[in-house]
């Protein structure tokens, strides 16, 4: 879609138009839903993440500025709810290693072109982002997992240049770590 | 971590870039969506109209409770005024103008006894002169 579109779409939204709402909504539902899932690591989470976001998107967009790119101020929505959703939460599910290394293993064995199964990948994202702080867990999940840029990261986030950088290096080097305990436990195995 | 490692460990990191979860039912979720906005758009309609049944309400409530406290203060001014002519009526120095007439101060108002007494006099025929002539009287004296 060219952005012109999404700005007319944008526009309509602003005047109460519902049918070029459910439009955004089945142009950013997936993708909205990639990053809550793989924030939160829960499929009903993520669901109900959208879904609340989406709510949100319908009520604040009066407040949204032109001059921000529509979809970073659609993800900060999204992100800040599924922060929510994630300190609600507050439990962390215990994966025992040889269970993620095989899981790992099996992920690997896929064929790439197949869709993965949402079940292997709660586990793996479970496994490589529970317990890193909350600030840490989002940047390290926009910036590698994601793959945005550096600049929309911050925009996303709120957080300055440096306390990206520091929180990313601090997530990789803890999911780095628990990789390398995964590996070990892997050739135990074999 | 060895060279191996850290190429497994983008491996994993780029397994789980392109692991795309689906999402299940997505056209329920759409509903579910328009459902709630529409909810809300209709929350947000009742609104207004609940705001202004509430503020009206709140109004009589602040009016009457004016109304009698107003009433309160009239009732007690009446009750003191009347109690207070009942007192008066009664008591015989008050029957003659002329007592009246020294309730005031005669002498700032720059009349004599003498001239009340004059003015009051039977003789002219105005035996019966009312205490707020002598009032105006005065008045008239003391703006003089």
């Amino acid at each position: 879609m060219m952005p012109e579109d999404l700005q007319e779409i944008v526009f309509r939204i602003r005047n109460g138009d519902q049918a070029a709402f459910r439009t955004l909504v089945e142009m950013y539902r997936q993708p909205l839903y990639r990053l809550a899932f793989r924030i939160l690591g829960n499929e009903e989470e993520a669901r109900d993440a959208v879904q609340e976001s989406f709510v949100k998107i319908w009520q604040k967009i009066g407040s949204y500025d032109p001059s921000r790119k529509f979809i970073t101020w659609m993800n900060t929505i999204l992100v800040n709810t599924s922060a929510d959703r994630l300190r609600a939460l507050r439990r962390h599910l215990m994966v025992p290693l040889d269970q993620v290394a095989q899981t790992l293993e099996a992920m690997q064995q896929r064929d790439p072109g197949n869709a993965a199964d949402t079940h292997d990948l709660a586990i793996l994202i479970h496994c490589l982002a529970d317990g890193l702080p909350e600030k840490q867990r989002i940047v390290f999940i926009l910036r590698d997992i994601e793959g945005l840029a550096s600049e929309e990261v911050e925009a996303i986030t709120g957080l300055p240049e440096n306390s990206v950088k520091s929180n990313l290096y601090h997530a990789r080097k803890s999911v780095r770590e628990k990789l390398l305990r995964i590996f070990e436990k892997e050739r135990t195995i074999k | 971590m060895n060279c191996r490692d850290e190429l497994k460990a983008r491996e994993v990191i780029d397994l789980l870039r392109r692991s795309d979860p689906v999402l299940k039912n997505p056209e329920g979720l759409t509903e579910d969506i328009m459902a709630a906005i529409q909810q809300r758009s209709q929350r947000n309609q009742v609104f207004p109209l609940l705001l202004l049944q509430r503020l009206l309400a709140a109004a009589s409530v602040a009016v009457l409770l004016l109304f009698g406290y107003e009433q309160y203060v009239v009732v007690e001014k009446v009750t003191t005024l009347e109690t207070q002519f009942s007192v008066i009526k009664a008591d015989p120095r008050y029957s003659d103008p002329l007592h009246m007439a020294s309730a005031f101060d005669i002498s700032k108002a720059g009349i004599s006894i003498s001239e009340i007494e004059r003015l009051l006099s039977p003789e002219k025929g105005k035996a019966t002169l009312s205490f707020s002539f002598i009032k105006k009287q005065l008045n008239l004296r003391t703006i003089k």
